[in-house]
């Protein structure tokens, strides 16, 4: 215990220069999510077409479906033929991005043992790549349904897609550290895996993504003001359909709210990142 | 060299120490099950459910730069594990470790390869990791697939690799990154012969270029004879450390006596820190049981009078005399020469040669002698002697002195040869007849260079296996064309046809305006001279194929009888000089 808490010590006085060392990595870095990029679609003829082609298909579909076949309204939106699915690409566009990096982030020592325990380079730096990839994926999803939003005349104000974007950043910085967490821990627990994986399924159904928090029971719809993703949804979603910009005090809790957690992970990493490849 | 800030890494740079491991500890912990794990991580350690396996402990030593250190010592003795410690892939326990400089490891098999992933991208991965530049990579990546000699193979996915292509392609990205410090695990024991001399004859290179080495092996001639120091590892500690040979024979004295390592160290009550040893090379080294002990000894000649220098092939006698301390039923009398390199060349013995010793009781003195035909190579040998039962020295050993005595063998005069046999080979020599047969002929060339010989060179194609030395491409992003830096160049090409074009120019920036003259033949029919004007044009010669070439592939040569190195002044680039091809074609 003394030792993890001198690691620990040890890490984060260091992380200056630790970010300076981070910094030297950064074409290796690149290359990780460039090779990502390309390997995910290895041996397809379409290549990288599909990462584009993928979500088109998805925002296509929730639009077309709720929107057209389903015929869901929004209240207040009775008119706006398409403000069901653009309320629901709001929030689900980033939660896709969260739940990616969660996800990746939780097994990514495990899938990267032989790389972890062969080669010597700041093991952070796989956190940063699956971080990087997710984000590039999304960075061209979210560019696409700016471009509907475009067509069908409903881009928003320069300043909402701003809040929009920020609420996102803010939303990867705490997967981000929620990931560091679970991925340490999931060396040592194989559990952790998998409660992130449920964890992560509550998680979507308690927060109002592709349903209205209007249709939840009171003491229900008062329960989600403790729900900080709840909090960044309803932002993102009143950001991009109602073109309202989140409040300074919600802006500034989700930010406050997002560095501790990446700072608890770290913090988690550096008490035990010196068992981490004794154990894979 | 003191230094003064204690800043790890930076300060003993010019102290010329590569490598410096104080007091280094590593423990592993064993869990019996993950609830160990939780309950002791719950009660913050207070209820200890973990098994402690320490790996090393107290390790000291002082690698200085350049040097070359080999770990030695059974397998599980932390060798590895102190490998990955200095690599950086694993944390020590307690303990000091400063490395300076860039580090190249080669741990395992593999290292982190991505096996979706073709040979060429993961060159690239794998040079990155180690810390080279986008460009260093592509500068280096054709050595790199040359050296693994990948080529059929480098755009295949690395899953369809076998092990030895893997060690060949990691022994291949290491050696090209420049290190400063290179770990090597015992990885080149996976490899085959061939490739393995190919590395030990890159890692001396390294060695004469100042890169400092740590080795681990558990084969005696690559320690002896890359390293020049040697430490010994028994159950993570550090029992020895000193030159190779001394520490080697450590070692062997110690799977010589048949004990467990354990009882070893309790009996040598080990120091934790075995200081240098010096001057040990040349000594021997006794060790057994002492049931029997050599009593006496001698090599002679063939006529009986002692002697420590032959002639190859001569005959020399070895006489061991054993004292008996125990009853030993059938014991067994050996010898073993060693070269130079503490390579065993011959051993046997008794047990071996199945001649019976009879039965001895205490105070009895046997002797026995071999009589050796010595077929050994010129250059220095040791003899070893050995008392022990059964077949070898490992089931119960009496007396056994490594290095008795050294003779030497020289080669004889009328039939020189190197090596550590003497094989007497005899050989015969046909005179020189023209070949008959084109298959043959073209058989030879497809199986040297992997193909059937192309009817036409347009730049731009990789074609250089069929091209003669001296060759070199334009350089990038100039016109594209070949040339060559000696005063004759050749190239092999398809010649079933009538005419062979050819689009030759001078090198627009040497001579001025001065014509080129040049010859060109194809095998023994000359075709005559042409001139190529100076300047940056393109002269088109379409040469008429005599019937007597055509219809094989064939060796073309041009000739430039002016071509002189120092035409090109003191330090001036002979490559001004050549000629340059763009476009070779048989019609």
């Amino acid at each position: 215990m003394v030792s993890a808490v001198r690691s620990t010590w040890k890490f984060l006085s260091g992380l200056g220069g630790g970010l300076v060392k981070l910094l030297g990595y950064r074409d290796l870095l690149w290359q990780m999510i460039r090779t990502d990029l390309r390997g995910r679609y290895r041996g397809s003829l379409l290549g990288l077409s599909w990462t584009v082609v993928h979500p088109l298909v998805m925002i296509g579909i929730y639009i077309l479906v709720f929107s057209r076949l389903m015929g869901a309204r929004l209240a207040g939106h009775t008119d706006a033929p398409y403000a069901f699915g653009i309320y629901l690409c709001a929030a689900l566009l980033p939660w896709n991005l969260f739940t990616e990096v969660m996800g990746r982030s939780t097994t990514v020592f495990l899938e990267h043992a032989n790389l972890v325990k062969k080669m010597a380079f700041p093991n952070i730096l796989l956190h940063l790549y699956v971080a990087g990839t997710a984000a590039v994926h999304a960075a061209i999803v979210m560019c696409l349904f700016l471009l509907f939003l475009l067509a069908v005349g409903q881009l928003p104000p320069l300043a909402a897609l701003a809040a929009w974007i920020l609420l996102t950043v803010l939303q990867l910085v705490l997967a981000m550290g929620l990931g560091l967490v679970a991925s340490t821990l999931n060396v040592f627990f194989r559990d952790v895996g998998q409660i992130v994986t449920v964890l992560l399924q509550v998680g979507f159904w308690l927060t109002p993504i592709v349903y209205v928090a209007d249709i939840l029971p009171s003491p229900a719809r008062r329960m989600l003001r403790f729900n900080l993703l709840a909090r960044i949804a309803q932002g993102q979603q009143e950001a991009i359909l109602n073109h309202g910009l989140p409040g300074p005090g919600l802006t500034a809790i989700v930010a406050v709210l997002a560095l501790a957690v990446l700072a608890a992970g770290l913090a988690c990493y550096a008490a035990l990142r010196h068992g981490i490849p004794d154990e894979l | 060299m003191n230094s003064e800030s204690g800043v790890a890494g930076s300060s003993s740079q010019a102290a010329g120490s590569a490598v410096k491991v104080q007091g280094l500890c590593k423990d592993f912990a064993s869990f019996a099950s993950p609830w160990d794990r939780l309950v002791e991580w719950g009660t913050l350690g207070r209820y200890c459910r973990h098994e402690t396996i320490p790996a090393l402990t107290d390790v000291t030593f002082d690698l200085r730069r350049g040097g070359a250190l080999a770990l030695v010592g059974a397998n599980g003795a932390g060798k590895s594990t102190l490998l990955k410690i200095v690599s950086g892939t694993l944390f020590p326990t307690a303990g000091r470790v400063e490395v300076s400089g860039r580090v190249a490891s080669l741990l395992e098999l593999g290292m982190g390869f991505q096996p979706e992933f073709s040979g060429r991208e993961n060159i690239v991965f794998n040079g990155r990791f180690l810390g080279l530049k986008d460009h260093e990579i592509q500068d280096r990546m054709a050595d790199i697939i040359a050296f693994a000699e990948l080529e059929h193979a480098i755009q295949r996915p690395l899953r369809t690799y076998s092990s030895g292509m893997l060690l060949r392609l990691a022994f291949a990205v290491v050696a090209h990154v420049d290190p400063d410090i290179l770990v090597i695990d015992e990885a080149l024991a996976v490899g085959d012969a061939y490739f393995t001399q190919k590395c030990l004859v890159r890692i001396r290179r390294f060695r004469r270029d100042g890169v400092t080495l740590l080795f681990a092996s558990h084969d005696p001639l690559a320690v002896k004879s890359l390293c020049d120091e040697a430490l010994l590892l028994v159950e993570g500690r550090c029992l020895d450390w000193g030159s190779p040979d001394s520490v080697l024979e450590h070692y062997n004295s110690l799977v010589a006596r048949g004990r467990s390592s354990r009882a070893i160290l309790n009996m040598e009550g080990v120091p934790a820190r075995v200081s240098r040893r010096s001057g040990t090379e040349g000594n021997s080294r006794r060790s057994g049981n002492s049931r029997a002990l050599v009593a006496g000894f001698s090599l002679t000649d063939a006529s009986g009078t002692a002697c420590r220098s032959f002639m190859a092939g001569d005959e020399g006698i070895v006489r061991i005399r054993a004292l008996f301390l125990d009853h030993v039923n059938e014991p067994t009398v050996g010898l073993l020469i060693r070269d130079r390199l503490g390579n065993d060349v011959y051993g046997t013995n008794t047990w071996q040669q199945q001649v019976s010793t009879g039965s001895c009781r205490p105070g009895d003195l046997l002797e026995v002698g071999f009589r050796i035909p010595l077929n050994l190579g010129p250059g220095e040998y040791s003899l070893t002697v050995a008392l022990h039962t059964l077949e070898s020295h490992v089931h119960d050993s009496f007396d056994w002195i490594d290095r008795l005595l050294v003779f030497r063998i020289l080669s004889p005069p009328a039939a020189r040869f190197t090596g550590t046999a003497f094989l007497r080979p005899t050989l015969d020599v046909t005179a020189p007849v023209p070949l008959q047969d084109l298959q043959t002929w073209t058989g030879t060339l497809t199986a040297a260079f992997g193909g059937e010989p192309p009817r036409m060179y347009q730049v731009g194609e990789s074609t250089p296996p069929w091209f003669f030395q001296g060759w070199y491409p334009a350089e990038r992003g100039q016109e594209d064309w070949f040339a060559w830096t000696r005063p004759s160049f050749g190239f092999i090409i398809d010649l079933r046809g009538s005419f062979l074009e050819l689009e030759v120019g001078a090198r627009p920036d040497s001579r001025g305006d001065q014509a080129t003259e040049a010859d060109i033949s194809m095998g023994p029919v000359s075709l005559g001279r042409f001139v190529v004007a100076g300047g940056a044009g393109w002269t088109s010669l379409r040469i008429p194929i005599p019937p007597e070439v055509s219809g094989c592939a064939g060796l073309v040569r041009v000739t430039v009888p002016g071509w002189r190195a120092s035409a090109a002044g003191e330090g001036g680039d002979p490559r001004l000089l050549g000629l340059r091809v763009r476009r070779i074609h048989v019609t």
